[in-house]
């Protein structure tokens, strides 16, 4: 099975390696958990993010998310400030889940270096992402973790 | 560059925890191998004490709560249990992606140290060492700052009475349920038939196994910068504000039908499924008389969806036997072949529904 047809992948937006995103809206930036890392996690129990008003960083922590067994990190897609927190999110994180890029996402952030961090990203829909993908899914399919 | 391997020792409250999360932070790598002096509950990341610990019991005992920062439940440390940690930066060759690759990985070779020692384990997913269907050891694993890190214990002995009392219980009845349950699905090395080895031999075998892994290691002392990162990070681990930070939260409605009949609607923490989506299903549990009569799925997702129940427990009768079991304390769904994605969402909803029904 390709992994197009298992996960929603929206080709308007940008990907870091470990599967979180970055939506561009005006100057705010959304990132949540793609389809594919929600459904890797399993049923998500537990995200914790920093808090308001802290700097983050692309590619590094911003916050956990916790099946229960496993407290994993989610890493940034861009660097910037924390300017909201989903609440709902937070109250129930099983929307991460059920609705990653809608009532899923984690937190908004106002960019400090927009343009070079989206251009360390991989753009949804690109040759480069689906080789990309490809090659997780298949390398991931191959250790068991996702089946047909 | 080789591993290293520290043999703490018994280590006291906090030590114990305090060292492995400093190992991470200072990215020193390698295998930690301790017991403890003192006995002390140790919740998981997403476990809230407030929700999972009858607070005034372990007050009055004097026994301390410890939240750390990886996942895995509510245990009871106490002398007479091995711990091995694993702390590795998460870049590293031999750390595979993704929970369940790393549990299967570094699970092995506890698995094999036990075989040695003439115990025939195998690992249940996503994390657990089990004995004849019965829980020898649990584990759970996360990430602190660049590293992963894999812990988990090998029960020599539990005080599974003294567990049972500092768990929360609504009820007397609820806890002896528990108690029940523990008993028939915890073992320790104790209650086996084989030869129980002593803590340096069990230490010494772990050492061996993970060697064989993770290549030769190279010992070193618990001292000089993680004491010292220890201390650092003392008061953040001890302060209220962490220990009762949120966690997650438990699921439920319990509609009494009639005098000794309840249905409880509860949906599924959602089932990830084999083919394109994640599923919110609902299932109804039928009570009377306090048991489990009959599960019925709202939902034909749950067939469509989840190939690994089909033939295994979608007959009725085989809902309510697994029911049944869990009621008595046996682990659902004992089978190493079921997919662990599957399992551990739907056995969480049925203890969940276990717990509410014994709330009513």
């Amino acid at each position: 099975m390709l992994f197009q047809n298992k996960y929603d992948l929206p080709d308007e937006l940008y990907y870091q390696a470990e599967h979180t995103y970055a939506r561009v809206e005006g100057d705010i930036v959304v990132i949540g958990a793609s389809d594919y890392a929600a459904k890797l996690a399993g049923t998500i129990k537990l995200v914790t993010t920093y808090d308001i008003d802290e700097e983050i960083f692309q590619n590094k922590p911003f916050g956990k998310l916790s099946s229960g067994k496993w407290n994993g990190a989610m890493r940034s897609p861009i660097s910037g400030v924390i300017v909201e927190i989903n609440e709902e999110a937070d109250d129930d994180p099983r929307l991460i889940n059920q609705d990653p890029y809608g009532e899923g996402w984690i937190i908004k952030v106002r960019p400090s270096d927009l343009q070079n961090d989206l251009a360390r990203l991989q753009k949804g829909g690109t040759p480069e992402f689906l080789k990309f993908m490809e090659k997780d899914f298949a390398d991931k399919s191959a250790q068991g973790l996702i089946k047909d | 560059m080789t591993l290293n391997l520290i043999k703490a020792g018994a280590l006291p409250f906090p030590d114990s925890q305090l060292s492995y999360h400093a190992m991470a932070r200072l990215g020193i790598q390698g295998l930690l191998l301790h017991s403890t002096s003192d006995r002390f509950l140790c919740l998981g990341s997403a476990n809230d004490p407030k929700d999972e610990l009858d607070l005034e019991f372990c007050k009055a005992n004097d026994i301390n709560i410890f939240r750390r920062d990886i996942g895995g439940g509510t245990v009871l440390l106490a002398p007479g249990q091995l711990f091995y940690t694993i702390v590795l930066d998460r870049s590293h060759p031999l750390m595979p992606r993704g929970q369940y690759a790393i549990f299967r990985k570094f699970l092995e070779p506890v698995v094999e140290a036990l075989s040695s020692l003439g115990v025939n384990a195998y690992i249940r997913p996503t994390s657990d060492i089990v004995v004849n269907g019965r829980k020898l050891g649990g584990n759970g694993g996360g990430e602190i700052g660049e590293c992963v890190v894999v812990a988990g214990g090998i029960l020599l002995e539990l005080d599974i009475e003294l567990l049972s009392k500092c768990i929360q219980s609504p009820n007397e009845q609820f806890r002896l349920a528990l108690l029940e349950g523990m008993r028939n699905g915890v073992t320790t090395f104790s209650s086996l038939p084989e030869d129980k080895p002593t803590m340096m031999e069990l230490e010494d075998t772990l050492a061996k196994s993970f060697q064989k892994l993770m290549g030769p290691m190279t010992e070193m002392k618990l001292q000089g910068a993680i004491t010292e990162r220890m201390a650092e990070l003392a008061p953040h681990y001890l302060a209220q504000e962490t220990m009762f930070r949120k966690g997650m939260k438990v699921n439920g409605r319990v509609v009494k039908i009639r005098e000794g009949h309840h249905m409880i609607k509860r949906e599924l923490p959602m089932i990830l499924t084999n083919t394109t989506s994640i599923t919110q299903l609902g299932v109804q549990f039928e009570w009377k008389d306090g048991r489990l009569t009959g599960v019925v799925f709202d939902s034909p997702e749950l067939q469509k969806h989840s190939a690994p129940l089909n033939g295994l427990i979608m007959e009725r009768i085989q809902i309510t036997d697994a029911c049944r079991k869990l009621l008595t304390g046996v682990k659902l769904m004992n089978k190493p072949s079921i997919d662990a994605e599957v399992e551990l969402p739907l056995a969480s909803a049925f203890a969940d529904v276990f717990i509410l029904g014994l709330e009513t």
